[in-house]
């Protein structure tokens, strides 16, 4: 057992209100202290989780309140992790008896949080001591606000050297560890999936919407994920029929700083949910919609050392808390990183109103963009693209009307190279030098570095039987 | 919170005709600890003898105040906490909010928080000498935290006392006990003129006579008897107590 979370008792042996009024007053969850005065138990046994939950700021009002023992236990555990509570004041521990003691010390230990029991009567302290190997105090210390914060990943962009947009895959496969290419590729399927269900979905593309919806799915705490994720946009506006670039900005980002005022902290820490905390914080912070929620996906709430990240809002304080809540009781329920930030129910169970946030973050990405003659599939509806989008580059252009015709035709299939017009013929000499296309007596044709439809199909497979989880 | 003002009737008992309220001791005393009781939320007790006037002073001195919020709750019969917490809920809230007694005890924290602005609360638990050790903790739970900011009161009769004195968390928090007494000898000749103009010109010693073998320094025992003594008198035609009525009655009510 780690000497820092061993429990502690005190001794409040004058039992006068003033001192139990002192030990109150030191509740604070922002700083990680948590102070529970229970609900005197009665002759069945008390609730202690129920009255953690409650002094956590969770309230029986709230329509996702839960008296269910268990579920009690999982979100007491969950919330004192997400608020990250060093300090677990218990007082008036002498009604309690040792056993719900112990399954409280437990519980807090495993959500890294020390517990403070303050008794009234020394026998009880003494004999609770010694049942649950406590450390007798004299007085409560606090470890403050020295919180286990994650620190954030700072690396910067740096994009990979290749000729052509399109070919990143082709080149990383010789850069990365294969579990690092396979991680870079579950996300990019992830953002080729997001981007895919997003562009179906519309009729009309401007370039701001568009922008920031491929910033907000682009998220990511690593640089080369984030790299990773616009390839997958950028495969998925292929397979739509556009040729797209996309740009990092080389400004640096404006992030929003959401520090809910003690009013909204209450109103946020009322909800037992971890779910509907974290909805209501993105309902009531954030600019983000249903549509662009569901771009999100779990591994994309990025902890800093102040706080939570989310799609260009940095959430401090219970906001951040309510993120964190929801990632870990998503994750505990077997949800993989991959999958959206929240399921279609949780969307479906709040009613909003959205984007109460009023400032959504500049975006990072620029979004250049050109319709090609076809798309990949008929199947896939191809919006009509806003006349405001700058065009990318001629040779990405072509690059990627080339690509598209490789990857209509079947496999085993080749175009014969003197059917191309010499544009055409320019890009394929760029696609052979990658290794993405095999040119062979005098015809041309995909290679398995190219057939992204191939990989789609083999990342999707490989997400299914993945049992370890994502670094 | 919306509430209307405590305002109960003036409640003698036995209801004699034409009685006034008599200053007494404890009466005076109550006076004196409910203002600094309420001013500083704390908690306050009124105990001693049955009938001794506990009840009717904290009516009297809480009866018609605009500027508090008096919440009166008679303890029942073996009280459970969840019984307190209903009755609490019932007559603060107006209902009692679903869901288990931590869920109710969380609603009735909430509720009784001070907030700036609004009418000091009251809370009165009547025969307070009913609460179990069980009940006392509860009160406690209620009444410690300092977000809920409210003055209680305990007002009961025989046991009472001992049942807060057993009960060192509520023994060491009450702020300036009252304990109502019997009327002595002179209390009691100097406030029966002012309870009853048929004492005005009666004779001390009948007075006397009447409270060692009737009333014993007991108010109620003495309402109860003026409630007869008036009714003689009225028949009889007559405006002073005489021997030969009290005699009558002394008779009858033994």
């Amino acid at each position: 057992m780690s000497d820092e979370l061993t429990p502690r008792t005190v001794l409040n042996p004058d039992i006068a209100p003033q001192t139990l009024a002192r030990l109150l007053r030191r509740h604070d969850p922002d700083r990680g202290v948590v102070v529970c005065h229970p609900v005197p138990p009665g002759p069945r046994v008390g609730q202690l989780a129920l009255d953690v939950l409650h002094a956590l700021g969770k309230h029986p009002t709230a329509p996702d309140w839960t008296s269910g023992r268990e579920t009690a236990e999982h979100y007491t555990r969950i919330w004192l992790q997400a608020e990250q509570i060093s300090d677990l004041l218990l007082v008036r521990a002498d009604l309690f008896a040792p056993g719900p003691l112990d399954e409280l010390v437990s519980l807090a230990r495993e959500a890294g949080t020390r517990t403070w029991l303050i008794f009234d009567d020394a026998a009880r302290q003494r004999a609770t001591a010694e049942l649950l190997k406590a450390c007798p105090e004299d007085q409560v210390r606090l470890r403050g606000a020295t919180k286990t914060r994650r620190r954030r990943t700072t690396a910067r962009a740096r994009p990979w050297s290749t000729p052509s947009p399109w070919l990143a895959r082709a080149a990383a496969a010789r850069a990365f560890t294969v579990p690092e290419f396979n991680d870079l590729d579950a996300r990019m399927y992830a953002a080729f999936k997001a981007t895919s269900a997003y562009l179906s979905a519309q009729r009309w593309l401007q370039p701001g919407t568009l922008e920031r919806v491929v910033d907000v799915l682009a998220t990511d705490a690593l640089a080369r994920n984030r790299h990773a994720r616009l390839l997958g946009a950028t495969y998925a506006l292929l397979q739509h029929g556009f040729a797209a670039e996309i740009h990092e900005r080389p400004s640096a980002r404006k992030t929003i700083a959401v520090d809910p005022a003690s009013r909204q902290a209450i109103e946020i820490r009322r909800h037992s949910s971890p779910a509907n905390a974290a909805l209501h914080v993105v309902a009531a912070f954030t600019d983000l919609d249903v549509k662009l929620l569901e771009t999100i996906t779990l591994d994309q709430i990025i902890h800093t050392s102040t706080g939570t990240y989310l799609a260009g809002y940095h959430l401090r304080g219970a906001a951040a808390a309510a993120l964190r809540a929801h990632q870990a009781f998503q994750q505990s329920q077997g949800h993989a990183p991959s999958e959206p930030l929240f399921t279609q129910r949780q969307l479906t169970s709040h009613h909003g109103p959205w984007g109460r946030g009023k400032r959504a973050p500049s975006t990072q990405v620029e979004v250049k963009l050109a319709a090609l003659k076809d798309s990949l599939d008929i199947g896939f509806p191809k919006p009509t693209a806003d006349a405001n989008f700058d065009a990318p580059r001629k040779e990405t252009q072509e690059d990627a009307a080339v690509i598209l015709r490789l990857l209509r035709l079947s496999p085993s299939r080749a175009f014969a190279l003197a059917r191309f017009t010499r544009p055409e013929k320019a890009a394929a000499r760029r696609l052979s030098a990658v290794c993405a296309a095999k040119v062979y007596r005098g015809g041309i044709a995909a290679s398995d570095h190219l057939r992204f439809s191939q990989f789609l199909s083999d990342t999707a497979k490989y997400i299914a039987g993945r049992t370890d989880p994502w670094p | 919170m919306a509430h209307s003002t405590f305002n109960p009737p003036v409640r003698h008992h036995a209801n004699p005709p034409g009685v006034g309220i008599i200053e007494t001791e404890g009466l005076l005393i109550s006076e004196h600890a409910l203002r600094y009781v309420i001013a500083h939320r704390q908690l306050g007790a009124l105990t001693g003898v049955a009938g001794t006037g506990k009840t009717f002073a904290l009516e009297v001195l809480l009866r018609e105040r605009s500027d508090i919020h008096v919440v009166w709750l008679e303890v029942q019969v073996k009280p459970t906490m969840l019984s307190i917490a209903r009755s609490l809920a019932l007559t603060l809230l107006g209902e009692i909010p679903r869901g288990s007694r931590h869920e109710l005890s969380y609603h009735l924290q909430d509720a009784l928080v001070d907030q700036p602005g609004e009418t000091p609360l009251v809370v009165v638990f009547d025969e307070a000498q009913r609460l179990n050790n069980e009940c006392a903790e509860y009160l406690r739970y209620l009444h410690d935290p300092h977000t809920t900011s409210f003055a209680m009161l305990l007002a009961g009769g025989n046991g009472c006392w001992e049942t807060i004195r057993r009960e060192p968390m509520l023994h060491s928090r009450v702020h300036e006990p009252v304990f109502f007494k019997p009327l002595g000898e002179q209390a009691l000749l100097q406030m029966l003129p002012n309870y009853h103009a048929m004492y005005e010109q009666a004779d001390p010693e009948l007075l006397l006579s009447i409270d060692q073998q009737r009333c014993h320094g007991i108010l109620r025992h003495w309402s109860a008897f003026t409630a007869s003594a008036a009714k003689h008198l009225d028949q009889t035609g007559q405006r002073t107590l005489t021997p030969v009525i009290a005699g009558v009655l002394l008779q009858r009510l033994v």
